[in-house]
């Protein structure tokens, strides 16, 4: 009952006027991707959008997209939970660094995977070639989120089911399984989005996705409006699966426990289950990271000599000035939503839909619908504000999402016992809620700040002219094979990205949400 | 401090009544408990008082100030109320200093100190100001959590089943230590509780709570001696009802007793189980009778009693040492007050 008093109490107080008012702002910014991405697909001829709709390439292009989120979707789930397993229950040496190894992927692009294997046998490509790089890149996702559904499993219900007589296979299948359900499903879901909107591996491997398909006709043609419709398309595909994985994520919330300690498995020892396990891990590192990672750095000591230190230098400027202000716009929009959202306040509960909305247009689409909006705005077009204000669309859910999961991690009891301790609303923000709040702000920041980074296809579009960040130079050399030269900028880009990555992960912080990462 | 005056308070949620014309009286610098059990309304009655919520109905009044009436209330920061949650809430973030000095606003640090420094000796906790919550035991933040609820001065403290976190025997000790020091202090407290033990010990006055409103009020011997139902006095300790009828000489009697007394219409008879002597040899007014259980604690135990002609078994307290087996034959007889309660319907 008085959990149920605490929200009422909530939702009884009234919501400040200055919130509602950068909420709205907030509103505003979100929707301008939107309606311009609608504005340029309703302005094309109608038949010609009737015969790209429906003509057989089109259905080609949907086939090839779904079977990719498919396969990768399924390879990436049984492999992640495979090394989440073997990480968490079997006794291999050195278990807390394998774990962070296994997690750092993530801050490859998948672009730059693909450079790397293409730098060694430029002949790879097609689709199996995309399926085995995005399975490599994406994987961290569903390892991440199944290690942190394993670390809430009470062991000793695994132990109790096999005094019933459960062997440790069916014990897994009956009693562990069931219960990281929801979190596998939501990592998984997480790999689906991320293949979806992926642009860089299937342009390289030369695989016609919708990506791929909408970069083509963006440039190829004069006709925008048909790769506004694509663009429409991929919308639709993107944001059924949003749909999908906000609902998984929410039953993943509720299986949460609380805070109390829970057992710990005890680590199997046997020693074939220790080769096996570590033998998959060591493979996937190899695959994973060392190779890449092996031969980013090998190139780059090759070609010491003849690297433009100069470009290297600006590119990386570039790359955080451009992030950072496209990170602190992000926070800057999602403060006001998170905070009206918590309050339970019917805008709050709107701000929060349009925010997944945007969060479902991939980079492609969100650099076509604001070049269609700069180019009504010319003082805007091609200007790092608006190629910032991108990356902060485009990666506003993150920040929502954290600084959401902050705020209503703060115990509302604190903040009865702020007011009866004479603080009003205002002395309680700051004094209370702000400082319990702020990892989580932080994390949501850094979280912009890393998928900015990393960023491809909005960047190509909205950069200014002459303005090139380490993925820009990375992709334009790679482009014309000049693979020497490409690999110091994705050397600098891997190393920059690591920086976000780590202060993420950090070690004493305790494990991170699920996806937080993604 | 000052006194408290809840007048027909009324709370809803969703529609559901939690509390409804509900009345209680504190006077200055005592130590008020509400006994309930768990749901019946007492930490939304504290809560209310803290101005956490806002009443449907009535009026809440700090000595002469009226602080809430209707749906006009005086926002919790403006009480000048120190409340003491559940498990302490302090503040993960803020060192035991800072959470002691938390409301004491724009104070400089060195105005600061010095009562923060009497506040943490008053608790016992001197030479703690620079720990962090999560390196206090559960009795320490019970007792710093309360330290910050007396440096603001408050005009009442409120207290929300303070020790239940606590372990037992940790429970005893605390919840003695706080409640002498609130009596020193005369601070006037309003403790929610559920443990009929902490109550009965702490308070001065009890207000036994069920389905959302205050039904007895009254000092702890009072509520433990007079209750006005069989079911109020199960919440302040164990108890034997018992029919009274007329025998086929119209005396009036009842299993345990021998002699007539005059018969309350629509009563039943209420026993505290230590208020039942047991005899080994046949007195005068003792009734035969086996014992049929016996359920033993140490310090005490309670016989369950077979009486001849009446169904139910009934309990009676006993002191240690103890030479009784089961099976045997005593005789028992009451000694204390005729206690009337209205009839429940099972004894029909």
């Amino acid at each position: 009952m008085s959990k149920k008093a605490h929200g009422e109490a909530t939702k009884a107080s009234h919501v400040p006027f200055g919130l509602i008012t950068a909420a709205l702002f907030s509103l505003i910014f979100i929707a301008i991707p939107l309606v311009y991405l609608l504005r340029r697909a309703l302005e094309g001829n109608w038949r010609s959008l009737n015969a790209l709709l429906f003509r057989e390439k089109t259905a080609q292009i949907f086939t090839t997209t779904t079977s990719l989120v498919i396969i990768v979707s399924l390879m990436a789930s049984v492999l992640g939970v495979s090394l989440a397993w073997s990480l968490h229950n079997v006794k291999i040496p050195m278990r807390n660094l394998q774990q962070a190894l296994v997690i750092l992927p993530i801050a490859i692009p998948s672009y730059v995977f693909t450079f790397s294997w293409i730098s060694i046998n430029p002949s790879i490509s097609g689709f199996w070639a995309a399926v085995f790089i995005l399975v490599l890149s994406t994987t961290p996702y569903v390892s991440l989120a199944a290690l942190s559904g394993l670390r809430r499993v009470d062991w000793s219900q695994h132990e109790v089911a096999m005094t019933l007589g459960l062997n440790p296979f069916r014990t897994f299948v009956k009693i562990t399984l069931p219960q990281i359900r929801n979190s596998v499903a939501a990592g998984t879901l997480l790999v689906a989005l991320y293949v979806l909107s992926d642009f860089g591996a299937v342009s390289l491997l030369g695989v016609d996705t919708f990506t791929r398909s909408i970069s083509n006709l963006y440039r190829g043609s004069f006709d925008r409006s048909s790769a506004a419709v694509l663009a429409l398309i991929l919308v639709m595909l993107s944001a059924t699966l949003i749909a999908i994985e906000s609902r998984a994520r929410g039953k993943a919330r509720q299986s949460r426990s609380s805070a109390r300690l829970l057992k710990q498995p005890i680590l199997i020892n046997s020693r074939g289950t220790k080769l096996t396990a570590q033998i998959l891990i060591a493979l996937y590192l190899v695959l994973g990271l060392i190779t890449p990672m092996g031969l980013l750095l090998l190139r780059f000591f090759n070609s010491a000599a003849t690297i433009d230190y100069p470009s290297l230098f600006s590119a990386s400027i570039s790359t955080i000035v451009a992030a950072s202000l496209g990170a602190l716009i992000s926070i800057s929009l999602a403060l006001p939503i998170g905070l009206l959202v918590i309050t339970g306040s019917r805008l709050g509960n709107l701000a929060d839909k349009g925010v997944l909305l945007v969060h479902a247009l991939p980079g492609i689409v969100m650099g076509l619908a604001l070049v269609a909006f700069g180019s009504e705005f010319p003082w805007l077009y091609q200007t790092l504000g608006l190629l910032a204000f991108s990356y902060a669309l485009l990666f506003m859910a993150k920040s929502v999402g954290s600084v959401r999961s902050a705020l209503t991690r703060v115990p509302q009891n604190l903040i009865d016992i702020s007011a009866t301790l004479g603080k009003s609303r205002a002395q309680t923000f700051r004094a209370v809620i702000l400082p319990l709040a702020a990892p989580g702000v932080l994390t949501g920041t850094l979280l912009v700040l890393l998928a900015a980074m990393k960023e491809l296809p909005a960047t190509l579009m909205l950069r200014p002219t002459g303005f090139e960040t380490l993925a820009t130079e990375m992709w334009a050399l790679t482009a014309i094979s000049r693979f020497s030269e490409a690999a110091p900028y994705a050397l600098f880009l891997v190393l920059i990205a690591a920086i976000p990555t780590f202060l993420i992960n950090r070690p004493d912080r305790g494990s991170n949400e699920e996806g937080d990462i993604a | 401090m000052t006194s408290l005056e809840i007048r027909d308070l009324g709370v809803q949620f969703s529609g559901v009544s939690i509390l409804h014309n509900l009345s209680l009286t504190v006077e200055s610098g005592q130590f008020a408990a509400v006994l309930g059990p768990s749901g019946c309304g007492k930490t939304t009655l504290l809560r209310s008082i803290a101005g956490l919520i806002t009443p449907a109905a009535g009026t809440i009044r700090f000595g002469k100030q009226l602080v809430s009436v209707s749906s006009l209330v005086l926002p919790p920061h403006k009480r000048n109320i120190g409340y003491v949650p559940q498990e302490g809430g302090l503040f993960p973030h803020l060192s035991v200093f800072e959470n002691v000095a938390f409301s004491l606003g724009k104070l400089d640090k060195t105005e600061k100190a010095p009562i923060v420094e009497e506040m943490l000796n008053l608790v016992g906790l001197s030479g703690f100001e620079h720990r962090m919550p999560q390196q206090l035991s559960g009795g320490q933040q019970t007792r710093v959590a309360l330290a910050r609820a007396l440096a603001m001065k408050p005009a009442m403290v409120l207290l929300d089943e303070p020790f239940a976190a606590l372990d037992q025997a940790l429970q005893a000790e605390i919840s003695e230590e706080v409640a002498a020091l609130l009596k020193r202090t005369k601070t006037t407290t309003i403790m929610v509780t559920h443990d009929r033990e902490d109550a009965l010990v702490s308070a001065d006055v009890i207000a036994l709570m069920r389905k959302g409103q205050v039904v007895q009020y009254g000092s702890p011997a009072e509520v433990y001696r007079q209750p006005i139902s069989a079911d109020v006095a199960l919440s302040t300790g164990d108890v034997v009802t018992l029919p009274a009828f007329k025998d086929e000489g119209e005396e009036v009697t009842s299993p345990l007793h021998t002699h007539s007394f005059d018969l309350q219409p629509n009563g039943d008879l209420l026993i505290r189980p230590e208020e039942i002597r047991i005899s080994l040899e046949k007195q005068d007014q003792g009734v035969r009778a086996e014992i049929s259980k016996i359920n033993y604690y140490g310090h005490d135990a309670l016989l369950e009693l077979k009486l001849p002609g009446y169904p139910m078994p009934i309990r009676a307290r006993v002191a240690a040492p103890l030479d009784f087996t089961v099976g045997q034959e005593i005789y028992a007889h009451v000694e204390g007050p005729l206690r009337w309660v209205p009839r429940k319907a099972t004894h029909q």
